[in-house]
């Protein structure tokens, strides 16, 4: 981080069409919860364009298709610093929710980023999301990395883990998560594990929640009418969709 | 505007691809079982997409988890042109899952998609084989731009002439020119505009029925492919046939 007393935090989303009635109601969330972020950034390929709504202030960008979205998105998330000049990434998914007031605030401690890991030995070391930083990085990393956003991450570090993967892979970041497949990586394993090894000044680590008023869904099986009434009212009153412009 | 598919809609992931019967075998067969179509795949696509190059556009639905693997997308339709000395392209009209027949603006969405990559090739033209004798579709197609040309093909004792439109103007005589992907997908067009949407590719739908139920005779459109051994005596559009070979030549001189 550049050091200053405040640094900038963004949401960033990477989103996509199908999840179009999911970030409606995530933004509707964050505009009415959260507090002291700069400003949502939402990047969605670009074959989505024609299928979204009105999508309001957000500022939305437009990134490569891939043949695997699942894979694809994943990408998008390792170059959010190429979308973004904040200082702090604060990643949500498009069925990420908050349901209660918050403040990025709740992302520091003192200079220091939280991050959050997984302690539990929930998922077993020979699943295939969890090897992904043991893969990528060439040890067991002590925790389980693989825990689901939010997950605030210093801009810095994106490049870093680019540059690490070129250095040890030899091949770039993109080319590597193909090669690997969508059940042989893991994003936020991978950014956690780096700021783990190369960036232990930045971060405070704990396993718990940084934002625990954020709720997640299953976007793939769930819908937001279907969890209507897990949600505040403030929430659950409006329309669950962006109509497409007539 | 809401209907009956719009959630569904919403859910799928349109795309192009070279070679239907070989990218999407498995999905072909799978959604043209319940229609009990499955015999077409081998019958039609299959050959279709080996006699020339061709163009699809397809509507694919994921299940919710794994995104991949045996069984993670399913076809949910689908339309085909076969490219021809790469300036026009003969439709076959699109294909829609058994639970989608009246999903007009999915079908819609497909004919844009599939007429927005003809353009990307650089094909303007896109021609459908209609029956000689045909008032019905021969009409809807008039109405929409086509016009008859000089190709024919024979099937079954039929004729089938290719009526020809420039793919530009059949998407604004449906008045969807300009229509977002979004948009006819939700079917959020004016209620003129759906009705002629709903009109052309039902009728299209309606005009290929007999064909896939083996009626050949009484089919009003032939599928979008150039069979040769179906094509009557002097070729497409009087196009020379084949020369002689060598030993049947003329001799001339001594």
């Amino acid at each position: 981080m550049a050091g200053s007393a405040s640094p900038t935090v963004d949401v960033f989303i990477r989103s996509y069409h199908r999840d179009r009635a999911w970030l409606a109601l995530a933004l509707r969330a964050i505009a009415h919860y959260l507090h002291g972020h700069r400003r949502v950034v939402v990047v969605m390929p670009r074959s989505s364009r024609d299928r979204m709504g009105e999508t309001g202030n957000v500022h939305v960008e437009y990134c490569a298709d891939y043949a695997d979205d699942y894979l694809g998105q994943q990408i998008t998330k390792l170059h959010a610093d190429l979308h973004t000049d904040a200082d702090v990434i604060l990643h949500l998914d498009s069925d990420q929710v908050l349901v209660a007031p918050c403040d990025v605030r709740q992302l520091f401690d003192g200079a220091r980023i939280r991050i959050d890991y997984r302690a539990d030995g929930n998922r077993p070391a020979t699943d295939g999301w969890r090897r992904a930083a043991r893969d990528f990085f060439g040890d067991e990393p002590p925790w389980d990395l693989t825990v689901p956003p939010p997950l605030a991450m210093p801009r810095e570090l994106y490049a870093g883990l680019r540059a690490f993967c070129l250095r040890r892979h030899g091949c770039t970041l993109i080319d590597y998560a193909l090669r690997q497949g969508a059940d042989r990586f893991c994003e936020f394993a991978l950014l956690r594990g780096y700021a783990l090894r190369f960036a232990g000044d930045l971060c405070t680590w704990s396993t718990a929640p940084p934002l625990p008023q954020c709720r997640t869904f299953w976007s793939r099986r769930e819908t937001p009418a279907g969890i209507a009434a897990q949600l505040p009212a403030a929430l659950a009153q409006e329309s669950w969709t962006t109509c497409p412009s007539a | 505007m809401l209907n009956l598919y719009s959630d569904a809609n919403e859910r799928l992931d349109l795309k192009v691809c070279r070679n239907l019967a070989s990218e999407f075998r498995p999905e072909l067969f799978a959604m043209l079982r319940p229609l009990h179509l499955a015999h077409l795949v081998e019958e039609l696509w299959t050959p279709l997409c080996a006699a020339g190059p061709t163009v699809s556009a397809v509507a694919l639905e994921e299940r919710p988890w794994p995104p991949t693997g045996v069984g993670a997308r399913r076809l949910r339709g689908f339309c085909t042109a076969l490219l021809v000395d790469g300036r026009q392209a003969i439709l076959t009209p699109h294909l829609l899952a058994a639970d989608q027949q009246s999903n007009v603006g999915l079908a819609a969405a497909l004919t844009t998609v599939l007429f927005g990559q003809l353009a990307q090739q650089d094909v303007r033209e896109v021609g459908l084989w209609v029956n000689g004798s045909s008032s019905f579709v021969a009409s809807l197609l008039r109405r929409h731009g086509f016009a008859p040309g000089e190709m024919r093909v024979v099937s079954d004792g039929c004729e089938f002439v290719l009526f020809v439109a420039p793919a530009e103007t059949v998407l604004k005589e449906l008045r969807i020119a300009e229509a977002r992907l979004g948009d006819l997908l939700a079917l959020s067009l004016d209620a003129a505009a759906i009705a002629t949407v709903a009109g052309y590719h039902l009728g299209l739908q309606a005009g290929i029925a007999a064909y896939w139920a083996d009626q050949v005779a009484q089919t009003e459109i032939y599928p979008g492919l150039i069979d040769w051994a179906a094509l009557p005596p002097s070729g497409i559009g009087g196009t020379p046939g084949p020369g002689l070979p060598d030993i049947e030549q003329p001799i001339f001189g001594s």
